[in-house]
């Protein structure tokens, strides 16, 4: 293979494991911080019993997510130097807004809100979930911004053999922006929806003590499942319209094509049952109680994962032969390094990244298995099985770090 | 303005390597200061909650560098491919053993994840001990590699000298350390040395880096975004390192690492 296809493959291994940890993170992070928000208010076992459970899972898949996104963000740089010579001082910006202004705050809170548990006053540690879950809908603001810039390259116009930025609010009304990012949070509440159900749905067949918190948790998926497909049913159908006239040839060809059909078919089948289906089947728990479609319900979880990772693939398979539609080809744009140093790279990361993809994955399942009574998240004294010499009090001095 | 993006990125290059050079430090340190499983976990429960805040500033430079100098960022990164190839596999394999070590079970496991923290934590520093190589004295080859390899060590003992003095209050193991140094040991001196290596580094880049900033057009933008978000920043990151190197046992922070 040449470079080109190296650098390409490497860009499609990494960004669809990376997108599998990124829809479920979008859908899970707020769906946790109303659970701790209802614990709050409520002050109820159950709710803080969920909020551990759910908040464990969310956590695990997030370090995966943290993982492969710091190969995304080297990976310009690495392989597609073109990009950042010719494009970089349009595309950069939204890239260095994603860093700076929403991942380095995601990253701290994240650390304050596991750590801070039992040592932060409760509504200060509720603040923290909600501020991890906006600065995740930043970061997917401005990503998605970058990557239609990609597929509509908007405000700018080449000056000297360079793009320069001449209208930076066009990159916010790019109509390639304004539908995809519901359509990817649709996605990712779909994933979410889904699991949660599956996850819950294994609990209820197998009878876990704890049948409380997968009744309302199972609500609590039907729910998102059915209204996000909803959404990702009317942001998807309005693509073609726009795409059309920006992207003319962009769903036909042969590995475009049944990738799309393959993604329309298992989203609005999914649509389809979770909306007639299952909702109608939450009145007076029917769902709950019907144990014979359980099993089913977990077999359906890998599906919307499926589903949005083939999107993407046809999002950016679609836009090819272009880097920066219309402007810059990917092989204008690919590094000028030996095809030698890009297959090294491109099997250490495949082989690294995919391995702590199906540790990670093995690790969630364990996880979501073995239920609530074994989460270590939030668990009360971590110097239980340390031989601190003096056990701290629970609500141990926390004045002066608020 | 051009000379207030020189100044941020310098500050997030110096941030990186007090904070997460205090991290690395600590994954460098990780067998001695660990040599029960009890003081294994309770170094890993004390790296924890830093590592997420530490980790964080490489990624804000890396995104900083791509939209201030992108022509640099593509340059750098394409100039040192395999070296920075293998600073993000040091960096994955380093994390993973963090995130997974309590979940994954198993004393075996355990182990395995540990010495993930070490090697990956020594592979960081060696990474970064070649990049430097390779940038200021402009070697190529195996001289290159000869000198990087020293200089990585270099950086690792200088990390684990700064990781013991920041941690001392929290880790019996790191205070021992630190009173044999002496005066080397104190957090403020180690992180001088560390702020001023750093400087140094960005200082000789200073004006290669300001010939090729991005238009100003594109430094308006951002601006009128990250700017206003930057205190809110300091003020997180100085919340979080002051909250988990309070002088408490670690057994006071909730494990989940």
């Amino acid at each position: 293979m040449e470079a080109l296809d190296l650098a390409r493959l490497q860009f499609a291994v990494t960004s669809s494991l990376h997108f599998m940890f990124v829809v479920l993170t979008l859908g899970l992070a707020p769906l946790v911080a109303i659970m701790q928000t209802m614990h709050t208010v409520s002050g109820r076992g159950v709710h803080e019993r969920m909020t551990r459970f759910w908040g464990q899972i969310y956590l695990i898949n997030y370090a995966l997510g943290i993982l492969s996104g710091l190969v995304m963000e080297f990976q310009f740089g690495l392989s597609w130097k073109g990009l950042s010579h010719y494009a970089g001082d349009v595309f950069g910006a939204p890239l260095a807004m994603e860093t700076m202004g929403a991942f380095f705050l995601e990253s701290t809170f994240l650390g304050l809100w596991i750590f801070g548990w039992h040592i932060l006053p409760k509504r200060i540690h509720l603040a923290l979930i909600w501020l991890v879950a906006l600065t995740a809908y930043i970061s997917a603001f401005w990503i998605m911004a970058a990557n239609s810039y990609l597929q509509n390259p908007v405000g700018s116009r080449e000056e000297d053999g360079r793009l320069v930025l001449t209208d930076f609010s066009a990159l916010l009304t790019n109509p390639h922006f304004l539908t995809s990012l519901p359509h990817v949070v649709g996605a990712g509440f779909m994933t979410v929806g889904f699991g949660v159900t599956g996850i819950s749905a294994y609990h209820l067949f197998r009878r876990t003590r704890d049948r409380d918190l997968f009744l309302r948790s199972l609500r609590i998926g039907v729910v998102s499942a059915a209204a996000a497909g909803l959404t990702t049913f009317a942001t998807g159908h309005l693509a073609p319209g726009y795409v059309e006239e920006t992207q003319p040839d962009k769903f036909t060809g042969p590995p475009v094509e049944p990738t799309m059909n393959g993604m329309l078919l298992i989203g609005d089948l999914l649509t389809a049952f979770a909306v007639l289906v299952l909702l109608p089947m939450l009145v007076r728990d029917r769902l709950a109680r019907a144990r014979w479609l359980h099993p089913l319900l977990v077999a359906l979880i890998p599906l919307p994962y499926a589903a949005s990772v083939l999107g993407w693939v046809v999002r950016e398979l679609g836009r090819q032969p272009w880097m920066v539609y219309g402007e810059l080809t990917v092989a204008d744009a690919v590094s000028p390094v030996p095809a030698e140093t890009l297959a090294l790279s491109l099997t250490a990361f495949t082989i690294v990244v995919g391995l702590l993809t199906v540790t990670d994955h093995v690790l969630i399942a364990r996880s979501a298995a073995r239920g609530p009574a074994d989460v270590v998240l939030g668990a009360p004294a971590a110097g239980a099985e340390m031989p601190a010499p003096s056990p701290a009090p629970l609500a141990e001095p926390s004045e002066g770090d608020r | 303005m051009s000379i207030l993006w020189l100044v941020l990125v310098a500050a997030v290059f110096c941030g990186y390597f007090v904070l997460e050079g205090a991290v690395i430090g600590l994954g460098v340190l990780h067998p001695v200061l660990g040599r029960s499983p009890g003081e294994r976990a309770r170094t890993v429960t004390a790296l924890g909650p830093l590592m997420l805040a530490g980790e964080v500033w490489l990624v804000a430079l890396v995104g900083l560098l791509f939209g201030v100098y992108p022509q640099v960022e593509g340059d750098v990164l394409t100039g040192l491919h395999p070296i920075v190839v293998a600073l993000l596999v040091a960096w994955l394999l380093r994390d993973a053993g963090v995130w997974f070590r309590r979940l994954s079970g198993g004393p075996r496991r355990q182990w395995a994840c540990d010495a993930l923290i070490t090697a990956g934590s020594l592979g960081l520093a060696l990474a970064w001990g070649l990049a430097f190589a390779r940038y200021l004295t402009g070697a190529e080859g195996a001289a290159a590699t000869r000198a990087g390899a020293v200089l990585g060590a270099v950086i690792a003992a200088l990390l684990a000298v700064h990781a013991a003095a920041l941690t001392a209050r929290r880790l019996p193991r790191a205070a021992e350390a630190v009173r044999r140094l002496g005066r080397l040991g104190h957090p403020a001196v180690t992180a001088a040395l560390v702020t001023l290596a750093s400087l140094g580094t960005t200082g000789s880049f200073a004006p290669h880096l300001l010939d090729n900033t991005a238009p100003a057009a594109t430094l308006a933008a951002m601006s009128w975004v990250i700017l206003p978000i930057v205190p809110f920043v300091a003020g997180a990151q100085w919340w979080a390192w002051r909250l988990f190197l309070r002088p408490a046992p670690p057994s006071d922070v909730p494990a989940f690492f």
